[in-house]
């Protein structure tokens, strides 16, 4: 069998990747070693499986950098397989976010990194609105991320991206000097409609730019 | 034990993370989310640092406060900050939005002397922690502006409140 990075060989007892070293991000090489270095542990160990409580254990002797590091190199790789759908170089631009937000250094400890059931809803999100303006991104409880599009002090869309493509969304209008604000749950599927009172355009639209980067 | 409540005039300090700071699509800081002010599952309250126990002029209260923050548990990251706000403009949005009563008492902890919660705290209302984030806590000290240095300590008393 030929992969579109060359042939997949099959060494002693497991199978291997064999990419060219200029066709991978140094996280996707990190992945596929780890893939490797997990499989040969599981070759040792004939006929025993992981159980669940055995693999939350060792996520959580993974050290913060080191989950940090996983969440990053994941995101980035489902990003890729999606770059078709954004305008060029729109992933390089995300890319750069991401790092920002996952930097260990800057990460609190008390934080749940971005789970990866956030992160899927998240990146639907993104593909629903892929020809509009690229959000803010943070992070809430529960390692949930979040989606930021800011048009002034008041002016506000946030979305909170749950589990199964569930969005808590909140929103604040600037009227009277003052602001209006609004919130609530829904899907995904359900999201504009929930936000068109709000006329969502305003948030979304290309042309809006922030005043320094 | 009776925790003295903070009198409304006075201020107190959050800190916010980096990741719980709102930002454009190109990383510059915009302001505060409400994602600042969520109550963790294990927290009765949301801890705070009261700004008047320091004893000072307003700028050296806050860097008393950072201090005290740096000096606790929290290891505030380069990028992160820290929201001041009006005890009386917290207990004016909670009591207007969702006719709660919340309290702000002074919870002194081993190593924050400052430390104060706001009790009966919305847990789970992000509109109204969307209006406190928007309406109260707005003003913002970036963690980089204070310099680094000696932090309180509570066997340090570097700044005292008068009483």
């Amino acid at each position: 069998m030929t992969t579109a990075s060359g042939p997949l060989k099959y060494a002693k007892n497991f199978p291997v990747l064999d990419l060219p070293r200029n066709a991978s991000s140094v996280e996707s090489r990190y992945l596929c070693e780890r893939a490797l270095t997990s499989a040969r542990q599981k070759t040792h160990s004939v006929g025993v499986q992981p159980s669940t409580e055995s693999m939350r254990a060792i996520q959580q002797k993974k050290s913060l950098q080191e989950r940090l590091f996983d969440v990053k190199a994941e995101s980035k790789i489902l990003t890729r397989q999606l770059t078709m759908h954004f305008p060029p170089d729109w992933h390089l631009s995300f890319f750069k976010q991401l790092d920002n937000l996952l930097d260990a250094e800057e990460w609190n400890e008390q934080d749940e990194p971005v789970t990866r059931d956030s992160f899927f809803t998240f990146i639907r999100l993104l593909l629903k609105f892929k020809n509009k303006r690229r959000p803010g991104i943070g992070i809430a409880d529960y390692g949930h991320i979040v989606a930021a599009w800011t048009a002034g002090p008041t002016d506000r869309l946030t979305v909170e991206c749950l589990p199964k493509d569930r969005v808590r969304w909140v929103v604040s209008v600037p009227i009277d000097g003052g602001f209006d604000s609004a919130a609530g749950d829904t899907s995904l599927d359900r999201l504009m409609a929930s936000l068109q009172p709000y006329t969502p355009e305003h948030w979304l639209a290309d042309e809006i730019r922030s005043t320094s980067r | 034990m009776k925790y003295e409540a903070l009198p409304d005039e006075h201020h107190v300090v959050r800190f916010v993370s980096y990741a719980r700071l709102r930002k454009d699509e190109h990383d510059n800081v915009v302001g505060v989310d409400y994602t600042a002010f969520q109550l963790k599952e294990a927290e009765e309250g949301l801890s705070v640092t009261w700004l008047e126990y320091f004893a000072a002029d307003r700028p050296t209260q806050i860097v008393g406060a950072v201090k005290a923050i740096r000096a606790s548990n929290i290891k505030p990251s380069k990028k992160s900050s820290f929201a001041i706000c009006r005890v009386s403009a917290i207990k004016e949005t909670c009591s207007g939005s969702s006719k709660r009563k919340i309290r702000v008492v002074h919870w002194p902890e081993a190593d924050n002397m400052a430390h104060c919660e706001i009790r009966q705290f919305p847990r789970d209302d992000v509109e109204l922690l969307q209006k406190l984030a928007l309406g109260c806590w707005s003003e913002l000290v970036l963690n980089s502006s204070v310099p680094d240095g000696e932090n309180a300590a509570p066997d340090k008393p570097f700044w005292l409140r008068t009483t």
